[in-house]
């Protein structure tokens, strides 16, 4: 006698279950970055923080998981807009323009407190306001100028990657590096014009980390928009998937895809500024997330949204748990360098694997 | 003959241009880095150890070479301009005090102005010059062997316990043990919080398991940075990092700032770099920053 046909799993029901398998890996990886430790020059071991070391954790696990988050996000809208499986939030020259707002800021602080000299001019003559600079820099840290040069750059590539007037997935790209290449090329210069002093300010800020003590209103103002990303990108999916087809295919099925593109490239270009704001410049988050979340879970735009928060959060969240164990004898790697070591491999992984191309 | 006149000196570390300062050859100093002293403005910047202008050493025909190396040695390229120049390389390490006193008390003999009977000392030199230098060398010796035991004595004074020295608080970075600021706090009689070897980076969790019973945060400015705006700013970071800590520090208040121009600089000024320092710690049992 024939068995009766077994009924075909719904896809919908296991892409979603898949989506909560890594909410769970997630919400372990909280729980790790919680209770483990492994102070420098000691032995790894796991228990229950005091309070005052709780806080700190608090804050770096809310940190790595709003930023993550937001980088994931803006990896799928900008792989979306752009119809480029390598694109990610860098892309539009955000983390450029954040990286040279901070290095101005560093450099009108440096000559405006330090009465030193940047190139062998001193304040104020070369750096006229250099002390009012210093000021702010001193009341707000460098999230007012990474936020501003962030925002610039991206206004800048929105402005020149336009075409007909709506975003061009083309000329964005090729908007950004430009963007990108001539805001490194300005930090390079005032990097090379800088005292040591100020040169490892620098150096330190472009690798990326995630914060321990950082203002709340900030943490609030990035978990708010990484929130609204991920309801944006549910609310988009279905236009989202449509767009990927080409745009005679949108057009086809009513997708405005003018106002689409216009909302993704703001979108994505907020929330990589939000990100590179409170952690630098973070690689490959914003690329491996989508990719990873598409590998298992497929690419539909709405779930894909909801897992690339998650997962951008754990892939952040995981290497920050590796800074506080991997202990080489020189104090703590920073988070950048883990992300990029990690992300880099894992990203070939999935490239060999021929999957997460959607 | 070796004289003094016929030195031509190219430096290409602040550090070793302010020893020949302080033996009185600003005036030999033929080329400087950008970061050299004001004192030898003058003098054409030739670049730094990891990029110097090749063009322009060769054109200012140095007699001398000043540069502190790294581990891994000279590079080739540098070398091979020395040696086209038929210029002598004074390369030196300066990681720690005794680096920075070594030096001075080398630094005539590097010259080519041996003491008589010294080793390698068959070069012919003008006695009157041998003479000057080495007393410049002897009086910048014993100043700072007077600062260091004055900063020593005000030190026990005011044990100021296990002391954190910071360069940068976000991302935290710190003096550890062999880095020129750990040893000189270990010269004057202080003690290191941080026993890790060079400047690591911690996490502010890492500070709080150091526990540290003062925070003092370093940091190099030009004349004008020791002013007061300058180490309220700076005050001003170091009490917004330590908001987040619950250690003896921050307890008792025991947050410092020193502002001082050769706070990175390994030379010659480290007699008043260990007073300053002193200043720093006996500040914080007043709970204010030396100014």
């Amino acid at each position: 006698m024939k068995s009766p046909p077994r009924a075909r799993a719904d896809p919908a029901a296991r892409t979603w279950r898949r989506i909560a398998a890594i909410g769970a890996a997630l919400a372990a990886l909280v729980v790790l970055r919680l209770f483990v430790e492994r102070p420098l020059g000691g032995a790894a071991s796991f228990g229950w923080p005091e309070e005052a070391i709780r806080t700190l954790r608090m804050t770096a696990i809310a940190a790595a998981l709003s930023v993550g988050a937001a980088l994931g996000v803006a990896g799928v809208f900008l792989q979306g807009l752009l119809r480029n499986p390598l694109a990610e939030p860098f892309i539009l020259g955000v983390s450029g323009g954040a990286g040279l707002g901070v290095t101005i800021a560093l450099a009108f602080a440096w000559a405006g407190t330090a009465g030193s000299s940047i190139a062998g001019f001193a304040a104020p003559e070369w750096l006229p306001g250099a002390e009012l600079v210093a000021d702010a820099v001193r009341q707000l840290g460098l999230v007012l100028p990474a936020a501003i040069g962030g925002i610039a750059a991206l206004v800048a590539v929105i402005a020149l990657g336009q075409r007909r007037g709506a975003p061009d997935p083309l000329a964005l790209v090729l908007a950004g590096v430009v963007v990108s290449t001539m805001c490194g090329a300005v930090v390079l210069l005032l990097q090379h014009l800088s005292p040591q002093g100020l040169r490892s300010d620098l150096a330190a800020w472009m690798i990326g980390r995630i914060p321990e003590a950082v203002e709340p209103a900030l943490l609030v103002v990035v978990s708010a928009l990484a929130i609204a990303g991920v309801a944006l990108g549910a609310a988009l999916g279905r236009s989202m998937d449509a767009a990927t087809f080409g745009d005679d295919e949108a057009h086809a099925v009513g997708v405005p895809l003018r106002r689409l593109r216009w909302t993704l490239g703001i979108a994505s270009g907020l929330l990589a500024a939000a990100a590179v704001t409170v952690a630098g410049p973070i690689a490959f988050v914003g690329l491996v997330a989508p990719h990873l979340v598409r590998s298992l879970a497929g690419a539909r735009h709405a779930p894909l949204v909801v897992g690339a928060a998650l997962a951008g959060g754990a892939l952040l969240l995981a290497a920050d748990i590796l800074r506080q164990l991997v202990d080489l004898g020189g104090g703590r790697i920073p988070v950048g360098i883990f992300a990029a070591l990690a992300g880099g491999p894992v990203f070939l992984v999935l490239l060999r694997r021929g999957k997460g191309f959607g | 003959m070796t004289r003094i006149a016929d030195l031509r000196i190219a430096s290409l570390s602040p550090a070793m241009t302010d020893a020949a300062i302080a033996l009185g050859l600003g005036e030999r100093i033929v080329g400087r880095t950008p970061w050299c002293p004001a004192t030898v403005a003058e003098a054409p910047v030739v670049g730094t150890l990891v990029d110097f202008d090749a063009e322009r050493l060769l054109r200012l025909r140095p007699t001398h070479l000043l540069v502190q190396p790294p581990r891994s040695g000279i590079e080739p390229g540098l070398d091979s301009v020395a040696r086209s120049l038929g210029a002598v390389v004074i390369a030196r390490h300066l990681d720690g005090v005794e680096d920075v006193r070594s030096l001075l008390a080398a630094l005539p003999g590097l010259l080519g102005f041996m003491a008589p009977g010294a080793e390698g000392g068959a070069t012919e030199t003008d006695g009157s010059d041998r003479a000057r230098l080495a007393e410049a060398s002897g009086s910048v010796l014993e100043e700072i062997d007077r600062s260091i035991a004055a900063a020593r004595t005000r030190v026990a004074g005011h044990d100021p316990g296990r002391v954190l020295l910071l360069f940068a608080c976000d991302p935290v970075m710190a003096f550890g043990s062999g880095s020129y600021l750990g040893d000189l706090l270990l010269a004057i009689g202080g003690t290191n919080a941080l026993a890790l070897r060079g400047f690591p980076e911690l996490s502010v969790e890492d500070v709080q398991r150091l526990a540290p019973d003062a925070i003092v945060l370093v940091r190099t400015a030009g004349a004008a940075g020791t002013a007061g705006a300058a180490i309220d700013a700076h005050e001003e970071t170091l009490r917004r990092f330590a908001r987040r800590l619950d250690v003896p520090a921050t307890r008792r208040g025991r947050l410092g700032v020193l502002v001082h121009p050769s706070a990175m600089l390994p030379g010659p000024a480290v007699g008043g770099l260990a007073a300053a320092l002193a200043a720093t710690l006996e500040s914080l049992e007043r709970g204010t920053t030396a100014r």
